[in-house]
């Protein structure tokens, strides 16, 4: 452990930037302690003087860490700030369910009067809740990385899991449907009574329905990948970082 | 000068940055050697700490006066060493040039005070 772990751990539990700007900035804080610690100690201080004189010398006090903070955060951030739970009011807070509320009741009955969601039949509506879900998830996991800042990894990485697992009951079902409704059209059609011009129209309604729900069922899996993967780069870079501080010495 | 760099109301920010770029011109690049060679060299005149140092050097390395490198130095030990750039050269020329002319003009007023 670095003999200044005690500060430095203190700083980084008061420093407010993301964890990558934080490490970057430890480091650079952890060495020059250590070197200070050297010099005084190589002057002719004993242990003690030299790290009470390194920590003076340094005095990394709270206005340090404010000018810190304001020279770090871009112009982005500091407005996601803005939105963190702990200087949104009250008010805002139910403002912005009530408005989530409302456009979640609206858009369904909306949606039902276009072709791709009439034509897609029920594939519409069962991709539609896993994409709800995928976007849910992406949602929450940004809100807890960006907002909250909330880099406890093991609490970051719980339900990350579910997105590549939901891509992949996304296209179990794209195809498992298509292939369970091309058998049961083909039954229809060849091997049904029915076997009249018209019985060819099952295939022709498979065709149709399948293309119109596999473009959009294909998105699924897409956003789900994307966000997993966007989300355990994040990730992935935070503890990274947070190794970093930790080791140096 | 309607156009100088240095602003009145700023006039601290303006003379640290101007030190610690001296100093890194000089090759004094790593932080902690910052504070220590611009109280030695100013006989204890001018004393940083690094609270004060760290915020103006990553001002200046975000603006592109300066560069910060990082390099190994054994195991579990890197430094943050700082280099001007060109840019940072210009404007070192620039703000020494009108300290000088600062301190012209402050003199001009009080130099026959007294007398």
């Amino acid at each position: 452990m670095n003999r200044f772990s005690e500060v430095l751990i203190r700083i980084n539990r008061q420093l407010d930037l993301p964890q990558t700007a934080k490490s970057r900035v430890l480091l650079e804080i952890a060495a020059d302690l250590n070197d200070l610690y050297q010099l005084y100690h190589e002057r002719g201080d004993d242990e003690t003087t030299a790290h009470r004189k390194a920590l003076e010398k340094a005095g990394v006090g709270d206005d340090c860490l404010r000018d810190l903070e304001r020279i770090h955060r871009t112009g982005f951030s500091r407005w996601l700030g803005r939105f963190s739970r702990f200087r949104i009011s009250f008010w805002e807070r139910y403002l912005l369910f009530a408005l989530a509320a409302f456009m979640l009741l609206l858009i369904p009955p909306e949606l039902d009067r276009f072709q791709l969601v009439r034509v897609a039949g029920e594939y519409f509506w069962i991709q539609a809740g896993i994409l709800l879900a995928v976007l849910f998830l992406i949602i929450y996991k940004t809100w807890e990385l960006y907002l909250k800042q909330d880099h406890i990894i093991i609490r970051l990485r719980i339900g990350l899991i579910l997105l590549p697992f939901l891509a992949g009951i996304s296209l179990l079902l794209t195809v498992g449907g298509a292939i369970g409704e091309l058998m049961v059209a083909l039954e229809k059609s060849i091997i049904g009574l029915d076997t009249s011009p018209r019985s060819w129209l099952f295939l022709y309604h498979w065709l149709f329905k399948h293309s119109y729900a596999g473009s959009f069922s294909l998105l699924v899996p897409l956003v789900a990948l994307l966000g997993w993967f966007g989300l355990f780069s994040k990730i992935a870079t935070i503890e990274r970082a947070g190794a970093i501080h930790l080791l140096a010495e | 000068m309607s156009d100088s760099i240095i602003q009145i109301p700023q006039l601290a920010r303006y003379c640290n940055e101007a030190l610690i770029l001296s100093m890194i011109d000089r090759g004094i690049s790593h932080g902690y050697q910052l504070a220590l060679e611009i109280e030695e060299h100013s006989h204890g005149f001018f004393k940083f700490n690094h609270g004060t140092l760290y915020p103006i050097l990553h001002k200046l390395e975000l603006d592109g006066l300066v560069t910060g490198n990082w390099h190994d130095e054994g195991p579990k030990r890197r430094r943050k060493y700082y280099e001007l750039t060109d840019k940072g050269r210009d404007y070192l020329k620039n703000i020494l040039r009108e300290w000088q002319y600062f301190y012209e003009q402050f003199f001009a007023i009080t130099e026959d005070h007294g007398k």
